[in-house]
């Protein structure tokens, strides 16, 4: 076998770079629409009368590019940087890489352009047209190849586990994607296909959101932290835990619905059992930040992580109760999903991305923040923002969900709803305030004159 | 300097954080066994024979592969250096980073 | 490594579908003595609205689906469901009633399994949410002139709502098109299997409202 000399840099930081440049302007249409759609509530929706924009398919794009623009982009970023550091192989090609970016970015706005001219898809977080699902389960296959290849040919004895975590998210992403977009949609109707867009709903998170996500944190913050993980024992059973019980608790995103109630009660206590698992992780992060815990004022990435890992387990402690037969008496069809919802897919998973980008971004464009300064607001805005969304949505959950139950008139619950809905767009808009400082700092980073020296590393010491 | 206490270990904070970690998984196991007890028990023993029974095939579903792995694991030898890759982590990360642009003569075969 | 990769590949995706089979295919055999509808079996029973529908407004009637019968029916009912789904009604209006939190009280009947198992309902439309109400029992709750006023501007009529107008249902005389049309014919259909037992809405109107 004739080993060839490889000269390509092992981190192809182009395509790293651009990833995040999506993913940012997916971010803000993303909350762009969210405002809009926010406003409705309020009786003052811009774009009132115009048939593209109206709120409806403006919500389909808030959710999709939340998850598949901005998550998805800002995580294949991750994996860009991580995986080739992980195995000493850099990925399969870069110009597959360049072709997979385009022709998902495409996906994205065939998305958009489908979705505000009436060709969503009535399955929840699967509301891209049809005509594009095809393209992205081919666009998943293509990534996989290629960023798969350095795992599988790597010369490293013993896989980290974040490897484990991102093998686990290439086996299942594409299998959820094709299962939840086809089979409610061409074969299965009714409760069946209702117990499957359950499935899709829940293994979109667990399956392909949470596994990636975690990985990039196993990376991530013990480097930064300059500690290695407390056990890596434990995250291994974390890792499998994760895998034996979240592919079974779909249904519990349609509890009493006509679904047969054996696999609802199934799907409960599948939920209930994960917690244990997502007690493990917490454990094994916050043992590897004991004694540095410094370094949560001092590295602002670090800060996102743990800000983000806290948000974590109030989640999933959150979802212990309210996949109760009894809290979903009351919550469920409620804003109280709404809060939660966001608390997952932008308090646990936007805030590893920012912390992804308050490391990743200086080494993409090969320039140090301009203003730090500007960082910390933007985690001041985004914190406070989102916790006041929360703690208001859930408030205004329970709010709708006693008003229901109490047989008042659907009015009522609407009218009660009104100042909860005016606090979040208040929320909204401190979140966007937010996000503004950080695309300024992107932006006035990436124009900043090279100085011709590499930025600081991942900095030994947690400053 | 104060008398040495016969339980130097007994802190407040020890107590608090212990405490915590002993007994919230402790209250959640008892509460969850209870209640796959309680479901177990309809299987045999119920109008609505079989209706817990998916619950409760879920759970070992999922719990008994995952048992079965860690003892194969453990009994192959995974675990004998586990802790191993953590460490490996740094040696790369430092290997990379002194290569200054991030280049590396990474050999194909 | 490699054999590790496998074993690893093999569970992964073995666990899936695990999961798969247990909340996934288990509902699916559970329903599978009871035959799935077509669109024209379900369509045959053309419920008293749509006849109303078409005296309400003749021409515009006439011109989207000529004359009341079970294969015009069909056709509304379809496009109706496909507005419903581009428009994302499901977001904001649930298509099941469940057997607590007194609903049955509020909507009618609890849901049964097999008023789903039709292509109508490919996708099912269940919806996680509610901003307003859920729509399985609306079938003869209201006039098609309150559900088309409703569409055009819902505060003309539910004064406290949020809902959207839409207003591109409607042509330039603010007449309804085929879309507005669809969209009632299709709001009339649903639960028009179950009329038995289904209320009105209760409690009191907050603020003069009528909905």
């Amino acid at each position: 076998m004739i080993a060839t000399v490889d000269r390509r840099p092992l981190v192809n930081l182009t395509l790293v770079r651009w990833h995040l440049i999506a993913s940012s302007i997916f971010l803000a249409i993303s909350l762009l629409g969210g405002l809009a759609y926010a406003f409705q509530f309020n009786n003052m929706y811009p774009f009132a009368g115009i048939e593209w924009l109206s709120p409806g398919r403006v919500r389909m794009v808030h959710t999709n590019m939340a998850a598949y623009g901005f998550i998805a982009n800002a995580f294949i970023a991750g994996m860009l940087f991580a995986i080739p550091r992980l195995t000493k192989r850099p990925i399969l090609s870069d110009q597959l890489g360049m072709l997979i970016f385009v022709a998902w970015q495409l996906c994205m706005v065939l998305t958009i352009g489908g979705q505000l001219l009436g060709y969503g898809q009535a399955i929840e977080w699967g509301e891209t047209p049809i005509f594009v699902d095809p393209l992205i389960v081919v666009g998943l296959v293509l990534l996989v190849v290629n960023i798969a290849a350095p795992i599988v040919t790597t010369a490293e004895n013993g896989l980290y586990v974040t490897l484990w975590y991102f093998l686990a998210a290439f086996a299942w992403t594409g299998l959820v994607y094709f299962m939840g977009n086809y089979l409610p949609q061409f074969w299965v109707p009714g409760t069946a296909g209702a117990a499957i867009t359950g499935l899709y709903i829940h293994d979109l998170v667990g399956l392909f959101v949470t596994p990636i996500g975690w990985g990039l944190m196993y990376f991530f913050v013990p480097l930064l932290l300059r500690k290695p993980i407390w056990s890596h024992a434990l995250s291994l059973i974390g890792f499998w835990g994760l895998a034996f019980f979240y592919p079974m608790q779909g249904v519990h995103h349609f509890l009493f619905s006509p679904i047969p109630m054996y696999a609802q009660y199934g799907a409960v206590v599948a939920t209930i059992a994960i917690e244990i698992v997502v007690l493990t992780v917490l454990v094994n992060f916050f043992g590897t930040l004991h004694g540095r815990s410094e370094a949560v004022r001092g590295n602002l990435a670090i800060r996102w992580f743990y800000t983000g890992m806290i948000m974590y387990g109030i989640t999933c402690f959150q979802c212990a109760f309210q996949v109760t037969l009894t809290f979903q008496k009351v919550i469920h069809f409620s804003d109280w999903v709404v809060g939660h919802a966001h608390m997952v897919m932008f308090g646990v998973f936007g805030f590893w991305i920012f912390g992804f980008f308050v490391e990743l971004w200086p080494r993409a464009v090969g320039r140090a923040w301009v203003h730090p300064r500007l960082l910390t607001m933007h985690y001041w805005f985004t914190v406070i923002g989102l916790i006041l969304m929360i703690i208001d949505l859930t408030a205004a959950g329970l709010v709708q969900g006693y008003s229901w139950g109490a047989l008042s008139h659907w009015s009522k619950s609407v009218m009660d709803s009104m100042p909860f809905w005016w606090v979040r767009s208040v929320a909204g808009l401190m979140i966007i305030a937010g996000q503004v400082f950080f695309f300024y700092a992107l932006w006035a980073t990436a124009r900043r004159p090279a100085e011709g020296t590499v930025p600081a590393p991942i900095p030994a010491e947690a400053a | 300097m104060s008398t040495p206490r016969r339980f130097p270990w007994l802190t407040a904070k020890n107590v608090a954080v212990y405490g915590l970690a002993i007994g919230i998984p402790a209250f959640g196991g008892v509460a969850f066994v209870y209640k796959m007890t309680e479901f177990t028990m309809t299987i045999v023993n119920s109008d609505v024979a079989g209706f817990g029974a998916t619950a409760v095939a879920t759970y070992l579903t999922g719990m008994l592969p995952l048992l079965m792995l860690t003892l194969w694991a453990i009994f192959s030898g995974r675990f004998r250096d586990v802790e191993r890759p953590k460490y490996r982590l740094f040696e790369l990360h430092d290997e990379i980073e002194r290569g200054g642009e991030l280049k590396t003569e990474g050999t194909r075969g | 490594m490699e054999r590790f990769g496998v074993t690893f590949l093999v569970t992964g995706v073995v666990t899936f579908l695990l999961g798969f089979f247990l909340q996934g295919l288990m509902p699916v055999l559970t329903m599978r003595k009871v035959p799935i509808r077509t669109v024209q079996e379900v369509a045959a029973s053309v419920p008293a609205e749509f006849y109303q529908l078409a005296e309400d407004y003749p021409v515009e009637f006439q011109k989207s689906f000529g004359t009341p019968d079970p294969t015009s029916f069909a056709k509304a009912i379809q496009q109706g469901r496909d507005i419903y789904i581009s428009e994302a009604c499901w977001h904001c209006h649930s298509q099941f009633v469940r057997p607590v939190a007194n609903e049955n009280l509020r909507f009618g009947p609890v849901s049964q399994p097999n008023e789903y198992q039709n292509e109508m309902m490919l996708p099912h439309l269940f919806g996680t949410r509610r901003v307003g109400p859920d729509l399985i029992r609306e079938s003869g709750k209201r006039s098609n002139d309150w559900q088309v006023a409703h569409l055009y501007d819902p505060r003309s009529v539910a004064p406290y709502s949020v809902m959207p107008s839409y207003t591109w249902f409607f042509d330039k005389d603010k007449r309804p098109t085929d879309r507005a049309l669809a969209v009632v014919a299709y709001l009339q259909w649903l639960g028009s299997w179950v009329k038995d037992g289904v209320v009105t809405e209760p409690g009191l109107p907050a603020a003069g409202g009528q909905g």
